[in-house]
């Protein structure tokens, strides 16, 4: 049996790069495609918005002639109570919301996964203390806890921005500590210690690439609930400040509005509808793609 | 065994326990063992005998809450083991000495490619390679396993369980290690498969002047693949000696005596095998004097009060009562 090496001879088949082969994989997924599709031109429609649109001229100046027109050639969403052009402040809209929704994601996954497989890995009193604490923050609602911390704060996009990834972190302290206790047990992570790994390094490369997809899903659903939060917040005044235009605020200021110029919500609600969708049709497709194991 | 009868691994009065709140568990006691350049050292025993604990004592990576050694010392050649720090530790492990684990199957990470598997135990260890050269022994390394270097970007799950074992022996030895740690390695294997994987072990064993211990509970493989063989019963050794010495002549252990006339024999015939009455003690409560008395069928009034010393002839060795006139020679 020694021999099988050198006597069989073994065709040179083209093997795929890691990258390539989940790509391969994410695309036989019709839906997560589409997801993606959808995030692109959104993603597209924020970064290019200036070419898009008009800031100064059509989404904060104020014209009450044109107040409350129906969607026409000139205003293809029509215009608001100020008579604002309503598309041109969905699409600076999505500047802040995806802008903010990401960040804090990933800032708040950054500090959670931090902490989370601190207290999986090591578990005892590192794990108690530092869970008891992600505890306390989770006994405060996340909506009043970013409250609190806007109050304490003041306002301001940067100062929202904070507040929001604070509340998101002991949420996912948690998922990274429940993957990394399921991954801990197995005899792989014993091997690499016996190969001489050392602790940060069996964390990063065996244990938190076998937990990833949870991590995903939950952050993908995670910068849609944080979109959600940041329209809240601006809801109450103390989120993205006026006449700065967000999907969350425009939705807030037409909602007296609803029954006679119901554009004016619902297309704000689509947007974010459309949003959150995305996201979590590519946190899907993700999932499956980043596993080997369904390769074939 | 080689000539040259230079000492790689000396243990002396290991004893290993299991603490935990409600129980403490007596894994090793007062075990004393030495492995020789180049050798294999079989350590045959019951599960629950204590065989893991001692390789992970070697290792140093006892569950870190529970596990802990009591007292006495391990030296891996110069290196005290028991008394280096984890960091130091960290640098001997995988580079001077390497351990298979028992089950393939699960020892692998699902997520990445072998080869890659293999190189991350070069990464650490040999640092002065270059990338290039890393991916050149990578290959060097599978093609000796007998995997065709091709196969490096593949999954775990896309090999065969015997294919797998032969990855976990690749990388076990990819720095080429003085002590190999064998934790039945083949018994997650069917019996064909466990033929290849422990010629190919002895052959690389072989090549790379490699010493192992390898830990069984089949005798069989014992009798092909090992120099000298160790029997453990209650986390001791109670019999040590060579291949020969064991398998040959009456100078033995009754537990040794035992664990043979439990597996059939090719040339007796035999009605019915010989089964050993009893369970192994409860490790949380050894028994007084020898750990084997209540098993033993040729217990004395001696046993059942003080422990045997080892007895020793021409450096066979057994733990018994019976051969007490023997020690005093």
């Amino acid at each position: 049996m020694e021999h099988i090496a050198q006597t069989v001879v073994v065709p040179k088949i083209k093997k795929k790069s890691q990258l390539a082969s989940i790509l391969h994989r994410y695309r036989k997924n019709r839906l997560a495609v589409l997801g993606l599709l959808i995030f692109l031109v959104l993603v597209f429609m924020a970064v290019f918005a200036n070419f898009i649109a008009d800031y100064d001229g059509q989404a904060i100046t104020q014209n009450v002639r044109n107040r409350y027109m129906a969607p026409s050639a000139e205003h293809i969403f029509g215009t608001d109570a100020l008579g604002r052009d309503v598309f041109a402040r969905v699409v600076f809209g999505a500047r802040i919301s995806l802008s903010v929704g990401i960040v804090t994601i990933m800032f708040s996954l950054t500090v959670g996964s931090v902490i989370g497989a601190a207290a999986g890995y090591y578990g005892g009193k590192v794990d108690n203390t530092l869970m008891r604490i992600m505890d306390v923050f989770l006994a405060i609602p996340q909506t009043l806890m970013a409250i609190c911390i806007v109050a304490a704060l003041g306002t301001g996009t940067f100062k929202m921005l904070i507040a929001l990834s604070i509340a998101q972190v002991p949420q996912f302290a948690r998922i990274v500590r429940s993957a990394i206790l399921s991954v801990k047990g197995q005899e792989f992570i014993e091997a690499a210690k016996a190969y001489g790994s050392s602790d940060v390094r069996i964390i990063l490369r065996h244990i938190i690439p076998n937990a990833m997809g949870p991590i995903i899903v939950q952050a993908t659903l995670s910068v849609a609930t944080t979109i959600l939060n940041i329209t809240m917040l601006s809801f109450l005044g103390i989120g993205v400040q006026a006449p700065t235009p967000e999907w969350g605020s425009m939705m807030s200021e037409a909602k007296g509005q609803l029954r006679n110029f119901p554009y004016l919500v619902t297309i704000p609600g689509i947007f974010i509808a459309l949003t959150v969708l995305s996201l979590n049709l590519i946190g899907d497709g993700l999932r499956d793609a980043l596993d080997p194991r369904l390769k074939n | 065994m080689s000539s040259v009868t230079e000492r790689l691994l000396e243990i002396q009065n290991l004893d290993v326990i299991y603490k935990t709140d409600e129980e403490t568990v007596y894994a090793v006691n007062d075990l004393s063992l030495s492995v020789y350049k180049g050798e294999t050292l079989g350590l045959v025993g019951e599960t629950g005998a204590g065989k893991t604990t001692l390789a992970l004592s070697i290792m140093k990576l006892l569950p870190e809450r529970t596990g802990r050694i009591l007292k006495g010392a391990i030296h891996l050649q110069e290196f005290p083991v028991t008394a280096m720090s984890e960091a130091d530790m960290r640098a001997l492990r995988g580079e001077m000495v390497s351990m298979i684990f028992q089950d393939p199957m699960t020892s692998l990470n699902p997520i990445h490619p072998i080869g890659m598997q293999i190189a991350e135990m070069l990464l650490l260890h040999k640092k002065q390679l270059s990338k290039a050269q890393i991916e050149e022994r990578v290959d060097q390394i599978l093609t000796l396993v007998g995997i065709s270097p091709d196969r490096k970007g593949d999954f775990p799950h896309q090999f065969s369980g015997g294919m797998k074992q032969r990855v976990v022996i690749a990388i076990a030895l990819a720095c080429e290690p003085q002590l190999l740690l064998a934790d039945e390695p083949t018994t997650a294997l069917d019996v064909t498969i466990q033929a290849q994987v422990l010629q190919m072990m002895k052959r690389l064993k072989d090549d790379l002047g490699t010493s192992m211990i390898l830990i069984t509970h089949d005798l069989g493989v014992v009798a092909r693949t090992c120099d000298r063989v160790a029997i453990m019963y209650a986390g001791e050794i109670v019999e040590m000696g060579r291949v020969e010495d064991l398998f040959q002549g009456d100078y033995h252990h009754p537990y040794t005596t035992a664990l043979f006339g439990s597996i059939p024999n090719l040339t007796k015939k035999t009605k019915r095998l010989q089964a050993i009455e009893g369970l192994m003690p409860d490790p949380t409560n050894l028994p007084a004097g020898c750990k084997f008395h209540p098993r033993c069928p040729r217990c004395m009034e001696i046993c059942q009060k003080e422990a045997p010393g080892a007895a020793d002839r021409k450096g066979h060795q057994v733990r018994c009562h019976l051969y007490a006139e023997a020690a005093k020679d």
